[in-house]
């Protein structure tokens, strides 16, 4: 027995993987996006916080 | 938009190489909510990378990288937590359940490489999915006669393991 025989076991073991716990696009989409838009809203808070300290309240 | 064509593209490629990433979690976490937590965060370390990502390298390469540095440096925070089950522990745990010829092993194959140290396992993972020698050095940045000892060694342990899980 070599390691090469374990190579088509190892494909079935990544197909029944992926099946098993397939995302969708969308749900991937979703992870990228949360990413994306959390910016603009932190951005946001720093700015504030940063312009009532500047102002001093 | 740029933005818009790029996020369809990723998501295209993603999706076609989504069963390596699921992969590569599920040898590393037992349970399924550390395995979507990690899917995750390395769909959004794919995310971050891939506008320097030119195609330059394959691209299971780039994934395996991205993918091997997050769960390692994961797998390092955890360590550091108390009463952490160790992964062999885990499985031992797991009940077993009639399955056919194909799925016996399958499920042989996955314990026993779960059961490897956390670099041998990326090792054989890369030398399964065809990566060169060279290509495995550059990755776990170790020498080329270090990759091909350890496959040596990988070798007769995955045997030992397969033969005990076969009697």
């Amino acid at each position: 027995m070599n390691l090469e025989e374990l190579k088509p076991l190892w494909e079935s073991y990544k197909d029944q993987t992926g099946q098993q716990l397939h995302w969708t696009d969308n749900e991937i989409a979703r992870i990228i996006q949360q990413n994306t838009t959390a910016y603009p809203w932190l951005l946001n808070f720093c700015m504030t916080i940063l312009l009532i300290t500047v102002t001093g309240c | 938009m740029a933005q818009d064509k790029l996020q369809k593209e990723f998501i295209e490629l993603i999706s076609s190489q989504q069963k390596l990433i699921h992969s590569i979690c599920s040898l590393y976490f037992v349970s399924v909510d550390d395995r979507k937590d990690v899917f995750q965060e390395i769909v959004l370390q794919l995310w971050k990378s891939y506008p320097a990502f030119k195609f330059q390298s394959k691209a299971s390469t780039w994934i395996y990288r991205i993918a091997l540095n997050t769960i390692f440096s994961r797998l390092r925070k955890e360590k550091n937590k108390p009463g952490r089950q160790s992964l062999s522990e885990a499985i031992l745990q797991i009940p077993e359940s009639e399955t056919s010829g194909l799925e016996t092993s399958i499920e042989n194959l996955y314990q026993a490489i779960s059961q490897l140290s956390e670099v041998d396992k990326a090792v054989i993972m890369l030398y399964l999915d065809e990566h060169s020698y060279d290509e495995m050095a550059h990755l776990l940045k170790m020498s080329r006669t270090n990759v091909s000892t350890r496959i040596n060694r990988i070798k007769v342990r995955l045997f030992k393991l397969l033969k005990l899980s076969a009697t």
